[in-house]
C-alpha cells in the first residue's frame, strides 16, 4: 500500500483541505481521517450517530464504505466530498 | 513669459517613429514584445493619450507632491499614529505595505517595457512617466514602512518579502508576473493600465484612504490619494489601445485581454482589499463594505468604461458579482486559521459587533462563514486554542494561489446559497491542475504552456520541494519562528475587544 | 491582551552594516524579484515553456558579464525619487529661464541663415537620436539583475526623454520664427536619409537590437550614449562660436545629465570588475561598438562648420573615459 494525497472537502467547510492517505484505506476510514482532521477544528463535531460517507465531487451517489482508494481508481489529489447522509 | 504653450509644441515630442534601415524592423520591434496583432504602424501612431503633460510639469508637479509627504510634521503624524494604533490597524497597514514595495517598483519595468518596444509614440513617452511614477510609489511605500519598523519588525516584509517563498508572495507574483511582465507592450498595458489600474486601484488607494481619513491616519491617507493621481495619468495609457484595438478587427482580442487582467486581479484584490476593508479596519472606521466599495468603484464605473470603448462585459460577470459576496469570507477564515503563514499578526474581527455589521451587509453570513468561526471561537472559549489550526494544509488554486474556497456552512441557507467549494481541476499533459473558480481554470486553458510548469506551494510541499519537519515550511517561505503569524489579539476577542474572553461554562 | 512586539533598526537586509542606512539603500536596494531563478524570471512556467523566461535566461542568466550578486551595486549619486524630481525641477526652471529670456530677445531671429542651416540638419532631428537614447535606457530598465540598476536607468529613461522635450521645444519655436524653412516637419526625413545622421542611427539601431543586458550596458552607457552626448557637447561649442549662446548653454545642460549617467555607469563597471572576468568581457564589447561610434562622430562632425577639431574632441572624450573605466589589461 502506498501513501495518496487527496483533495477532500468536509461538509460545512469552507474550503477544500489536502491529506494524505494510504491506497490501501477504506472510504469508512478516508472519512473518519477526514472527520479527525476539519471536525471540532472548522466544522462542529458530528453527533455520534451520524452517517458519513464520501463520494467524488460533482456525484451524488455514496461509494461503497469497505471500497478501497486503490479500488476506486482515485488518482492522487482526486477530489472527494466527504458527508453526512444521515 | 515668453514660453511656448505645451500644445503648442507637444506633438513634436510624439513625432519619433522612423523607419529602420541598419536593422530588420522585426529585430528592432519583435512582434512578440511589441505587437502580435499586425496592426499597422500609422495606426498605433494615432494613439493619443487623454491626459497630455510635458516633463517640465511632471517634475514640477511630482517635487510638490512629495514634500508635503515626506515632511517632518508628517513623519511626527505618522508615528504618532501608528504607537497609538489598534491591532486592527497595524495588521491593516502591515497587509498593505508587505507586498507593495516591491510591486509598485516591478511595475516601473513593465512601462519600461512599453517605451521600449511600443510603436506608439505617445505611449512610449507616457509610460516613462508610468516608469518614474512606479519608483515613486515603491519608494514612497517603502520608506513609510521603513518608519514603523522600529516599532514592529513584521514590517521587513515590506523590503525582505519580494525575494522570499511566502505563498501569499507567490499569489501575487504569478498574477502580476502574468499581466505585466512577460506578454508584449500592448497586451501588458491592456492589462496593467486599464484592467487593473483603471478597473481596481481606486479601491485600494481611494476606498481605503476613506476607511484611514475616518480613522484619523491622516498620512497613510494622504499618501494613498497621491498615489492615486499619478495612477489616474499612467493608467490611461490602456484605453487608447482598446480603440485602435477595436477599429483594427481586434476587438475579440481585446476583449480577451481585459477579461484575462480583469479577473486575475480581482482575486489579489479580494484577498487584499476584502480583507482590509471588511475585517481589520476597525469597525467603527468602516466607511463601506468591501461589496459597497466594489459596486461603487469598480462594477459601474468599469462597467461604464468597457461599454464605452465598445467592449463586452467579462463572459463570466455574473460569477464575479457572485464572488464580490464571498470569495473574502472564505479568505479570511483560512488566513487566520493558517496565521502562522503569514508574517503578520492576522486576526479574525468576528466579535459579536463585527458579525452583526457583516450579517447587516451580507444577509446569511452567521449562517455560512458564521458556522466555521463558531468552531474557533468554541475552542477559544474552551481553551484549546491549539485547535484552532487545522494540521492539513488547504488547496491551493494553481491560478491564483490562494485557497480552492466556497461557502461555508451546512445545508441550504435561508437566501438559497449552500456549501459550494468546488475544485475546477483540469487535467493536463499528465498533470491534475486544481483552480479556485472557472474563471481562473479558463485562462489556463487559454494559454497552458505559460502556467503549466508553475508549482503551487501545496505542489512544492507534495513533490519534497519544501524540506520536510515541522520547521521546512516556514523556512521554505521565509520565515523565522518569530515571523510566525499569532493572533493578534492574543484570543481576546470572542466576546468583544473590552470584554475580557468568558471562561467556558461548566 | 497585547501580544508581544518586537522592532528593528533597520532591514534585515540591510542589517549587516555598521552605520545607519542612507534612504537610498533603505528604498532602492535588493528588490528585484526576476534574479531569484536563473530559469524562471517571472513566477509562470520557467524557460523554455515561457517565452520570457527564456528570454531573460538567454539574456540575462546566461550573459558573458556575469556576477554573483548584482544587487550588491550602488549607484555613487544614490538617487531617489524625491531627489530627482527636485533637481530636475530645478534645472528646468532654469531651461525655462535660458528659454524665456532668449524668447523675449528675439534670439532666434538673429541667427545666420547658416546657423539656420546647421540647426535644421544637425540640431532638431537630435529628438529621433534621443527617442533612441529614452528607448535604450528602458530597456536597460526591465532587463537589468538588479533594482539599483534599474533605478538608475529609469531615471537615465526620463532625462533622455526631457532633452527629446526640450529640442522638439526648441524645433517648433525655430519654425515660429522661420516659418519658410523646415523645422518641425523635416526632421524625420533628415534623421533617416543625411549622410550626417547615418552613422549614429546605425549606431542606435544596431544598440537596440541587441539584448544581451551587459552587451546593451555597454553599447549604450559606455559608447553610444556618451558618443552621442559628446557630439551634441561638440555642436554646443559651435554653436557659441555662431552666435548662438542659447543652443550652448542648453548643450552644457544637457551634460550634466550625460555625465550623470556616466557616473553609474563607471560605478557599475568597477562592481562587474569585482569578477575579472568582466574585464575581457567589457572590453571586447567596447572594442566592438567603438568603430560604429568612431564613425558616427566622424560623419557628424564633419558636417559641423569650422569644426576642424571637434570629431578628435568627441571621441578623445569617449575614449578618455573608457580609461578612467579601469579596464586596462
Amino acid at each position: 500500500m502506498a501513501d495518496i494525497p487527496l483533495a477532500v472537502l468536509l461538509e460545512g467547510d469552507y474550503g477544500y483541505k489536502v491529506q494524505v492517505f494510504d491506497t490501501g484505506d477504506t472510504m469508512a476510514a478516508l472519512a473518519g481521517k477526514v472527520v479527525e482532521q476539519v471536525a471540532g477544528v472548522l466544522v462542529a463535531p458530528f453527533p455520534p450517530d451520524a452517517i458519513l460517507k464520501v463520494r467524488l465531487q460533482g456525484s451524488d451517489e455514496a461509494l461503497p464504505d469497505g471500497l478501497t482508494i486503490a479500488d476506486a481508481g482515485f488518482v492522487e489529489m482526486e477530489s472527494v466530498e466527504i458527508y453526512r447522509a444521515g | 513669459m515668453a514660453l511656448l504653450d505645451m500644445h503648442e509644441w507637444y506633438d513634436l515630442t510624439r513625432d519619433t517613429n522612423w523607419t529602420p534601415a541598419y536593422v530588420a524592423e522585426e529585430e528592432l520591434f519583435p512582434p512578440e514584445f511589441s505587437d502580435p496583432f499586425g496592426i499597422s504602424v500609422e495606426q498605433w501612431e494615432t494613439f493619443d493619450e487623454p491626459y497630455k503633460v510635458c516633463y517640465r510639469d511632471y517634475v514640477e508637479t511630482q517635487r510638490d507632491k512629495d514634500i508635503g509627504a515626506y515632511s517632518v510634521k508628517s513623519a511626527l503624524a505618522r508615528a504618532d499614529f501608528f504607537k497609538n494604533a489598534s491591532p486592527h490597524w497595524k495588521a491593516l497597514l502591515a497587509l498593505h505595505f508587505s507586498p507593495i514595495g516591491f510591486a509598485e517598483f516591478h511595475s516601473a519595468s513593465a512601462f519600461a517595457r512599453m517605451t521600449r518596444f511600443s510603436r506608439a509614440p505617445g505611449m512610449r513617452n507616457m509610460a516613462t512617466f508610468g516608469t518614474l511614477d512606479e519608483m515613486r510609489h515603491g519608494q514612497i511605500q517603502m520608506y513609510f514602512a521603513y518608519e514603523f519598523i522600529k516599532h514592529d519588525r513584521v514590517f521587513d516584509w515590506a523590503h525582505k518579502s519580494s525575494k522570499t517563498e511566502n505563498w501569499i508572495i507567490i499569489s501575487l507574483r504569478h498574477a502580476l508576473d502574468d499581466i505585466e511582465h512577460t506578454r508584449d507592450a500592448i497586451s501588458a498595458a491592456i492589462m496593467t493600465n486599464f484592467a487593473f489600474e483603471q478597473g481596481f486601484t481606486n479601491l485600494q488607494f481611494i476606498g481605503l484612504s476613506a476607511d484611514a481619513a475616518k480613522a484619523g491616519d491622516h498620512t497613510f491617507a494622504t499618501m494613498l490619494q497621491s498615489i492615486q493621481t499619478d495612477e489616474a495619468r499612467h493608467a490611461q495609457i490602456g484605453t487608447p489601445l482598446i480603440s485602435i484595438m477595436i477599429e483594427n478587427g481586434r476587438k475579440a482580442e481585446a476583449q480577451q485581454l481585459v477579461d484575462i487582467g480583469f479577473w486575475r486581479i480581482w482575486k489579489q484584490f479580494s484577498a487584499l482589499s476584502g480583507i482590509s476593508m471588511d475585517y481589520y479596519t476597525p469597525l467603527e472606521f468602516r466607511e463601506h463594505s468591501l461589496k459597497e466599495f466594489m459596486h461603487e468603484w469598480v462594477v459601474d464605473q468599469f462597467a461604464r468604461n468597457i461599454k464605452a470603448l465598445g467592449l463586452d462585459l467579462p463572459w463570466y460577470w455574473d460569477y464575479f458579482l457572485h464572488d464580490i459576496e464571498t470569495f473574502h469570507h472564505s479568505q479570511q477564515i483560512g488566513v487566520y486559521v493558517y496565521r502562522a503563514t503569514e508574517w503578520w499578526r492576522p486576526i479574525a474581527c468576528v466579535s459579536p459587533a463585527e458579525r452583526d455589521w457583516l450579517e447587516e451587509k451580507y444577509p446569511g453570513w452567521n449562517d455560512t462563514y458564521g458556522k466555521c468561526w463558531d468552531v474557533v471561537i468554541d475552542n477559544i472559549r474552551q481553551g484549546r486554542f491549539e485547535k484552532t489550526v487545522p494540521e492539513v494544509p488547504p488547496l491551493i488554486c494553481n491560478m491564483c494561489g490562494l485557497e480552492v474556497t466556497g461557502i461555508a456552512g451546512v445545508g441550504r441557507q435561508a437566501n438559497g446559497r449552500r456549501w459550494n467549494a468546488t475544485d475546477f481541476h483540469l487535467d493536463h499533459e499528465g498533470r491534475r491542475y486544481h483552480f479556485c473558480s472557472e474563471p481562473c481554470k479558463w485562462v489556463f486553458e487559454l494559454e497552458p504552456a505559460r502556467y503549466q510548469g508553475h508549482r503551487s506551494i501545496i505542489d512544492r510541499v507534495l513533490d519534497g520541494t519544501v524540506p520536510p519537519g515541522p520547521d521546512g515550511f516556514y523556512e521554505y517561505m521565509g520565515q523565522s519562528f518569530e515571523e510566525r503569524g499569532v493572533c493578534g489579539y492574543d484570543y481576546q476577542w470572542i466576546d468583544g475587544y473590552d470584554a475580557p474572553r468568558a471562561a467556558a461554562a461548566e | 491582551m497585547t501580544v508581544e512586539v518586537k522592532g528593528m533598526k533597520t532591514w534585515s537586509g540591510l542589517a549587516r552594516k555598521r552605520r545607519r542606512p542612507s534612504e537610498y539603500e533603505v528604498v532602492t536596494t535588493n528588490l528585484q524579484t526576476r534574479t531569484r531563478h536563473p530559469d524562471q524570471a517571472y513566477e509562470l512556467s520557467p524557460a523554455p515553456l515561457l517565452g520570457m523566461n527564456e528570454f531573460y535566461k538567454r539574456h540575462v542568466s546566461e550573459s558573458p558579464l556575469q556576477h554573483p550578486d548584482w544587487e550588491g551595486f550602488r549607484d555613487p549619486d544614490e538617487m531617489i525619487y524625491r531627489v530627482y524630481t527636485r533637481i530636475q525641477d530645478q534645472q528646468e526652471q532654469y531651461v525655462d529661464g535660458l528659454l524665456d529670456e532668449h524668447n523675449e530677445i528675439g534670439h532666434d531671429g538673429t541667427l545666420s541663415a547658416a546657423w539656420l542651416d546647421v540647426l535644421e540638419r544637425l540640431y532638431t532631428p537630435r529628438r529621433f537620436l534621443q527617442m533612441a537614447l529614452q528607448m535604450g535606457a528602458a530597456y536597460l530598465v526591465q532587463i537589468a539583475p538588479a533594482s539599483t540598476i534599474t533605478a538608475c536607468a529609469g531615471f537615465q529613461d526620463g532625462d533622455e526623454f526631457r532633452w527629446l522635450s526640450r529640442c522638439a521645444y526648441r524645433a517648433r519655436e525655430l519654425q515660429r520664427a522661420h516659418p519658410e524653412r523646415g523645422f518641425g516637419e523635416t526632421e524625420r526625413q533628415t534623421w533617416e536619409s543625411a549622410p550626417a545622421w547615418q552613422g549614429f542611427r546605425a549606431l542606435l539601431e544596431k544598440t537596440l537590437a541587441t539584448y544581451d543586458w551587459g552587451e546593451h550596458f555597454v553599447a549604450l552607457n559606455l559608447v553610444a550614449k556618451p558618443a552621442a552626448d559628446e557630439a551634441h557637447r561638440q555642436l554646443g561649442r559651435v554653436a557659441r562660436r555662431s552666435d548662438d549662446g542659447l543652443l550652448g548653454l542648453l548643450a552644457d545642460n544637457q551634460m550634466r545629465d550625460s555625465e550623470r549617467s556616466r557616473r553609474w555607469s563607471a560605478a557599475l563597471v568597477a562592481f562587474a570588475l569585482e569578477n575579472e572576468a568582466n574585464a575581457d568581457v567589457i572590453r571586447g564589447w567596447i572594442g566592438k561598438w567603438m568603430p560604429l561610434a568612431q564613425q558616427a562622430v566622424t560623419t557628424y562632425c564633419g558636417a559641423l562648420p569650422e569644426q576642424d577639431d571637434a570629431a578628435d574632441a568627441a571621441i578623445g572624450a569617449v575614449e578618455a573615459f573608457h580609461r578612467s573605466l579601469g579596464l586596462d589589461a
